[in-house]
């Protein structure tokens, strides 16, 4: 498999339309796999995909402000570079405030798209990891870790609350990428970015306990 | 049962996944001088922008990082500071071949290494020959060749810092 294929004088990597289709099939298969009545799942869904979409936009927001000197000499060295770790993390402050204040609002709501994000996270992470053993033989640990959490996942989808499963996922992937520490698409976040992950993931599940456990 | 389809075909592909990587490891490279993954890389000599000659085949037992670049294309520029600190915190060596037939002067080259301070070696491919033989289309194009001279990796467009150690980990 070529890393990139040309269209005239333009580039397209073929890591980018891996994880552009690791994100398309992951959408549709949680389509399948939703414990959500099919309205539910398609508004869920269509969040879901905003969200998405805000985190593209704020990682090139990300690696503009990151590499604010540059651009302001060089606006296309920026603006043609792959983000790092460092975009990721504004990208994620940016998008998890900016979707909090224009779609979510209520803890409710925030634990229901959590568990639709986490799904399509992991369904999508699975697929691209699989690509990229099968055409580039990277590590196959990470394919099976997310094997072991995606078929747990798919095992209680529908019989514990969607919230609960959401935060177990985080807990499992946070600790996962503790002990095998593979990249994340093209990213690779540093420990302290997992054990807040695992922190946040038990925290919430303690919250949704000491709530009375109630069901979404 | 939609479910538990969509649970069966995941197990396959990890199952298929894992039964390539074992043939794959099985299989012994195609040490064939060419451009793909697993090939030798092919050898070159060239004059660097200090006056050093460089022969590729020299740094058999070290890795080494072909990049070929030039100083107007904006992904190069944004791509040296990274490769300088890759040059830094490992124990690679770079080369970065500047396609100095596509320069408006010679002279841009030694002032753009002195601009991003770079210490690394330079090779000038002034007859275009080198970039023919690694048929470079798009640059940046960075190839990273193992310790045996065996490509292990390449890339169309910048790489950042990240995954330069990414790939060099790789190499280990």
């Amino acid at each position: 498999m070529p890393q990139a294929f040309m269209l005239g004088s333009l580039v397209i990597k073929t890591e980018l339309i891996m994880i552009i289709a690791s994100f398309v099939i992951g959408c549709i298969l949680f389509y399948f796999l939703s414990p959500f009545d099919k309205k539910q799942t398609r508004q869920l869904l269509d969040t879901a995909s905003n969200i998405l979409f805000t985190l593209i936009i704020s990682l090139w927001i990300g690696k503009v402000l990151w590499n604010i000197d540059v651009f302001l000499s060089d606006p296309m060295a920026v603006l043609t570079y792959p983000s790092n770790t460092m975009a990721l993390y504004l990208a994620l402050i940016l998008t998890i405030g900016y979707s909090w204040w224009k779609w979510i609002r209520t803890f409710r709501s925030y634990q229901g798209h959590l568990y639709v994000l986490i799904t399509i996270f992991l369904l999508a992470s699975f697929l691209h990891s699989f690509m990229e053993q099968i055409f580039f033989q990277t590590s196959w640990q990470y394919l099976v870790g997310l094997l072991i959490l995606l078929s747990y996942l798919i095992a209680c989808s529908g019989k514990k609350a969607p919230g609960v499963l959401a935060n177990t996922m985080l807990i499992g992937w946070g600790l996962l990428q503790m002990i095998i520490n593979a990249p994340v698409f093209q990213f690779a976040p540093s420990l302290i970015f997992y054990i807040l992950i695992v922190v946040l993931g038990i925290l919430q599940k303690y919250l949704h306990y000491s709530n009375g456990g109630r069901q979404f | 049962m939609k479910k538990w389809i969509i649970a069966i075909l995941l197990i396959a592909m990890m199952a298929y996944a894992v039964i390539d990587f074992l043939i794959g490891n099985q299989e012994s490279e195609n040490e064939e001088v060419g451009l793909d993954i697993g090939n030798v890389a092919p050898d070159f000599e060239l004059q660097t922008l200090t006056g050093d000659t460089v022969l590729l085949s020299d740094f058999r037992g070290q890795p080494v990082m072909l990049n070929f670049w030039a100083t107007w294309c904006p992904p190069c520029r944004a791509e040296m500071p990274d490769m300088q600190q890759f040059h830094e915190n490992t124990d690679i060596t770079i080369l970065a071949i500047n396609l100095t037939t596509t320069e408006a002067t010679e002279k841009d080259v030694p002032d753009f290494v002195e601009e991003f301070g770079l210490e690394f070696a330079i090779p000038m491919d002034r007859e275009n020959k080198v970039a023919d033989l690694y048929q470079i289309r798009p640059i940046p194009t960075s190839y990273l060749i193992d310790r045996d001279g065996v490509i292990q990796f390449y890339t169309f467009g910048p790489l950042n810092y990240e995954q330069m150690m990414l790939e060099y980990n790789k190499l280990q």
